[in-house]
């Protein structure tokens, strides 16, 4: 770990700073795809290029939408991170699922800024945006995450 | 046209304490040599390593150390130059790979295939990538949650849908009977190991202190693991064994990956509820749409049904889907068909009687072929004390990576003959 760096900057092979920098704009704002022959839409964003209902290879960035509702919700209950694949600041975080008005289905996802006891399936959440850990060259990443919205 | 295939031969690698003791000194090339000559041994009237014509093996994939090689593999056998195919398919592989070798001896361009699944558990590299959630879409779109954490999603739904308690009680009794098959198979991982927990004790436990009940439930145990069978054409079988196993069928499904894909694929043709026979406002984490496809497929090809199924050999811990997929309890009836003790040995489905995956060890690239080789031993009539005692037809199941509870699954039918 390099002391500039409290948190652990060692990661394992899987973490590659390219793929965090190509779906920059699905992580940060929902942007997934839609198919241009059928109009399907399909999150996460089909990096293949390939439309599984009508096998057309013609999409077009879609941004889903930003808030959503919850489908389910639990505490994380896996003690111990694995060396390298601790999130920045937390542990026992919430993991959710979220419906988004568009059909799809967000998960898992993280719910911040609010207590497990006060959580409701069907409650209404909106997108936010936190970090989540360092990469590789020191890079902060970031994560799409969830709160209620206050009425 | 479709030849009947046969299984001749069976066996794996010794997972006992005894031998997991002197782990440290063997490689993975030895572990996989120990299973392929286990099997090569198991054929009554003899077979020469030179006869077999094909290998196909596999082991859990992702990361690789030293494995990954072919040639390595063949050569690590002594069995230069047989071709050989090596998968790679998660938890689901050996049961990928068995049905390629089926489909090489079936098809009439192999007379002999050897099959190998295997893992190198210890792995430290596999082992980290095994944490993520194997992504399709690569480990950013899990945002640091990984495979341990899908318990924690398939908790959520089986309290929901089967309730908390009945679901624990379930886990206890699968436990139990997890110590119970394992201590009269000298192979598994926890054979001489007495069972922790009792039932009873358990269940009161539960009403009283229930952090004190998780923290006695004793975990499944991990090893490595080699395992496999030789395949030939069944109007050869009798030319190397009397007691011939037939597979009746074979079946390989995939889904995809991403954990939420159940709950919104846009696809007109996929139907997800109506294959697995459940309410749209039931969505169930537990469920792998993969296992049910390929389950009805192999059944179907097999001309069984239901209640054919003598008992079931699919060496994972999460067994609610198992049970439902097969189709011998309802949907969402899996935790009571435990409960009531059906999957015990005297029970209506006796069930991963080597030890499940908890109890012989849980290889994930070996996990199928283990359950494979217990099927056969079950079906020749020579498990000793385990040996369940109806034993005509054995259903062997698998699913690997994530995407509901198992993007892709294998599954085959054996016959006694």
């Amino acid at each position: 770990m390099h002391s500039f760096f409290p948190e652990p900057a060692y990661q394992i092979a899987v973490y590659r700073e390219p793929v965090y920098w190509r779906e920059r704009k699905g992580r940060y704002r929902l942007v997934g795809s839609k198919c241009k022959n059928c109009k399907e839409l399909w999150w996460p964003r089909r990096i293949s290029g390939v439309c599984p209902n009508c096998h057309s290879r013609e999409f077009e960035e879609y941004e889903f939408s930003h808030e959503g509702e919850i489908f389910a919700f639990m505490r994380d209950a896996v003690p111990e991170p694995l060396m390298g694949m601790h999130v920045y600041g937390r542990d026992r975080r919430i993991i959710a699922a979220v419906k988004l008005k568009e059909g799809v289905c967000i998960m898992p996802t993280e719910i911040v800024d609010c207590k497990l006891e006060e959580l409701k399936e069907g409650m209404k959440v909106r997108l936010v945006v936190r970090k989540l850990r360092r990469a590789n060259n020191g890079n902060w990443l970031y994560g799409y995450m969830w709160t209620p919205i206050k009425e | 046209m479709e030849r009947k295939v046969a299984i001749v031969g069976f066996g794996s690698m010794d997972n006992s304490p005894e031998a997991r003791r002197k782990d440290d000194l063997k490689s993975w090339r030895y572990k996989i040599a120990e299973a392929g000559y286990d099997i090569l041994a198991s054929v009554d009237k003899g077979m020469d390593p030179k006869d077999i014509q094909y290998i196909v093996t596999n082991y859990h994939g992702e990361a690789t150390v030293e494995g990954g090689s072919p040639a390595e593999i063949v050569d690590a056998l002594g069995m230069v130059p047989a071709g050989h195919s090596l998968i790679t398919d998660q938890c689901t592989g050996s049961g990928t790979s068995f049905h390629d070798a089926y489909a090489l001896v079936a098809s009439g361009q192999y007379d002999r295939v050897l099959h190998i699944g295997w893992d190198s558990r210890y792995d430290l590299l596999n082992r980290a990538d095994k944490r993520c959630l194997q992504s399709n879409v690569d480990f950013d779109y899990h945002l640091g949650f990984d495979h341990f954490h899908t318990t924690d999603m398939a908790d959520y739904f089986a309290y929901k849908y089967y309730g908390k308690r009945d679901t624990l009680e379930a886990l206890v009794t699968n436990v139990i009977l997890r110590y119970w098959y394992a201590n009269r198979n000298p192979k598994a991982g926890l054979y001489g190991v007495p069972c922790p927990i009792k039932k009873d004790e358990m269940m009161s436990l539960l009403d009283t202190n229930e952090e004190e009940f998780r923290r006695r439930i004793p975990s499944g145990l991990s090893t490595d693991g080699a395992s496999g069978v030789i395949l030939v054409p069944a109007e050869d079988a009798k030319k190397y064994t009397d007691t011939p196993v037939y597979v009746e069928g074979v079946a390989q499904k995939n889904t995809p990956n991403y954990p939420g894909w159940p709950m919104h694929y846009p696809v007109k043709k996929y139907d997800w509820a109506s294959i697995t026979n459940t309410p749209l406002d039931k969505f169930d984490f537990l469920c792998s749409p993969a296992l049910w496809l390929s389950t009805k497929e192999a059944m179907k090809r097999a001309k069984i049904e239901p209640k054919d199924i003598d008992l079931a050999e699919p060496p994972f811990p999460a067994i609610f889907m198992f049970l439902e997929a097969m189709g011998v309890c309802p949907r969402h009836g899996g935790a009571k068909f435990i409960i009531e003790g059906e999957t015990a040995i005297d029970g209506r489905l006796p069930f991963s009687t080597h030890g499940g995956a908890g109890g012989f060890g849980k290889a994930s690239g070996s996990d199928w072929s283990n359950g494979l080789v217990e099927a056969v031993i079950q079906l020749r009539g020579q498990a000793g004390k385990r040996q369940a005692p109806k034993h005509d037809v054995v259903v062997i199941q698998g699913v690997g990576g994530v995407g509901g509870m198992g993007a892709m699954s294998a599954t085959a039918v054996l016959r006694r003959g």
